[in-house]
């Protein structure tokens, strides 16, 4: 039978875990989100098969897009809306200059079109997270400024002429 | 108490008064930020609703000013999906920002006469819709049936007891205050967001339904309505945001959003009739609502439509 003392010891080692486990959302939320068989397209070339694996690190989902050997990964934080992408070849994350999605044929771009996926699965995040910003939307793009952080958002015909 | 020890207390006092207060004062300064982001961001926004400057408490009309895009890791209603179903989107099947064909013809959303369905002077412009299409695109036979089932759906409609268009097999209503009318795939390209991978519905011209032949000869029908009609009314009622579809020559309102498949075969739903929303459950393979056999062409009607927005083809 535990002694009082040790019942407290066990209460107290619970509460500090819950704690700690709460004060750690990043941690919580860590892990893969799902592997999604698709189509990508890279500079406008023609569509290829990838392979969109989301994975929660820490305060950002990665987006690697998987095609063959290649992989380009991109990292979206929130709060402020951040878009980079990994550059392999100087180890860093770029900042975005843009990126759009459009719902009806469930694709995302970024960067103009240097890479483009097919991902229902972001998208229907998007709409279900935001449903009055996105109700009766198609296109959506948004503007990154030399900060990262998102200069500008359009809708439908209110991009005619962004980005361009 | 020694004074010089009183005041270290006092300060650590003030501290923890600080770190309690944190939580609310990083709030503050954290949707301060955003706010900064967002009326950037809403200036740009085509019919962003300007707000005007007002005082905490009142609607700013900056509060759902978000950025457009975000991370994208709540996981939506339906799941995710592990296989994106291709076809839907641009040439050869691959990412397009182009609108499609399809969605460009009809008017962007908000635009035109259309009216909101439940305005509509009555529940049938699909039906008709879906008759003239039937016409344009298919055999004088196809053309004939259609109208013909369509006008003495009307009359009977008129003339009998309203309570007969719910079946009393139908026994379970639901609190749609409590339903998620609009899931994340319930929106433009919802056939390709669809979340489940799988699925099986067949034979729309001539259901395979071992009931279907002889039911239909004594209900006079000789088909269903297509799968291009229930899409392009799905298509229309998520362009104009409502959220269900009036089912073709019927009374029934079909809230799409509320599709979803179990198993391979069967799809659950909430369907509107009689001022009432009904939970009911079909099996596309056996051709049963609720376990029965549709005991009329509405019925049918009803089960092809919640058969189709799950696992129809679009």
């Amino acid at each position: 039978m535990l002694n009082r003392n040790t019942l407290r010891s066990r209460i107290g080692l619970l509460a500090a875990a819950a704690t700690a486990f709460a004060a750690a959302p990043a941690w919580a939320q860590s892990g893969t989100l799902y592997k999604l068989d698709t189509k990508c397209s890279v500079k406008g070339a023609e569509p290829q098969t990838c392979v969109v694996e989301a994975v929660n690190e820490g305060s950002a989902t990665l987006y690697r897009h998987i095609m063959g050997k290649t992989v380009e990964t991109i990292r979206v934080t929130e709060s402020p809306v951040r878009m980079s992408v990994w550059v392999d070849s100087t180890k860093t994350w770029k900042n975005l200059d843009n990126a759009a999605a459009r719902f009806s044929t469930n694709t995302i771009c970024f960067n103009g079109r240097d890479l483009c996926v097919i991902n229902p699965n972001y998208l229907n995040s998007v709409r279900e997270e935001r449903p009055d910003a996105t109700a009766g939307r198609d296109l959506i793009k948004v503007e990154f400024g030399a900060d990262g952080r998102i200069d500008l958002t359009c809708y439908d015909d209110g991009c005619k002429g962004v980005g361009k | 108490m020694n004074p010089a020890l009183r005041t270290p207390l006092a300060g650590l006092g003030l501290a923890l008064a600080g770190v309690i207060a944190l939580p609310s004062s990083a709030a503050r300064a954290f949707d301060s930020s955003r706010l900064e982001a967002q009326s950037a961001e809403l200036i740009a926004r085509k019919g962003g609703g300007g707000g005007g400057v007002r005082k905490a408490g009142g609607h700013s009309g900056f509060s759902n000013a978000g950025g457009g895009l975000n991370r994208g890791s709540a996981k939506p209603t339906g799941g995710w999906s592990n296989k994106a179903k291709v076809g839907g989107g641009g040439a050869g099947g691959g990412p397009s920002l182009n609108r499609p064909a399809a969605a460009a013809a009809r008017p962007a959303a908000g635009t035109g006469n259309r009216m909101a369905s439940r305005d509509k002077p009555a529940t049938r412009d699909h039906g008709r819709d879906g008759s003239r299409d039937l016409g344009r695109e298919g055999s004088q036979d196809f053309n004939r049936d259609g109208n013909r089932s369509l006008s003495r759906d009307v009359n009977r409609d008129v003339n009998r007891n309203i309570n007969r268009d719910v079946n009393r097999n139908w026994n379970r209503n639901v609190d749609i205050n409590r339903v998620n009318l609009y899931p994340g795939w319930a929106r433009p390209g919802w056939g390709v967001a669809r979340p489940w991978n799988y699925g099986w519905y067949g034979g729309w011209a001539t259901p395979t339904w071992g009931w279907w032949g002889a039911r239909a000869a004594v209900w006079g029908v000789a088909t269903l309505a297509t799968a291009a009609i229930i899409n392009d009314a799905v298509d229309d009622a998520v362009d104009d945001h409502n959220s269900y579809i009036v089912v073709p020559n019927t009374n029934y309102q079909l809230l799409y959003g509320t599709v979803q498949p179990s198993g391979s075969n069967s799809v659950s739903f909430v369907v509107q009739a009689n001022g009432n929303d009904y939970q009911l459950y079909a099996n596309c393979n056996r051709g049963t609502i609720n376990g029965q056999e549709p005991s009329n062409a509405e019925e049918a009607e009803l089960l092809n439509a919640a058969c189709q927005v799950a696992f129809g083809s679009v």
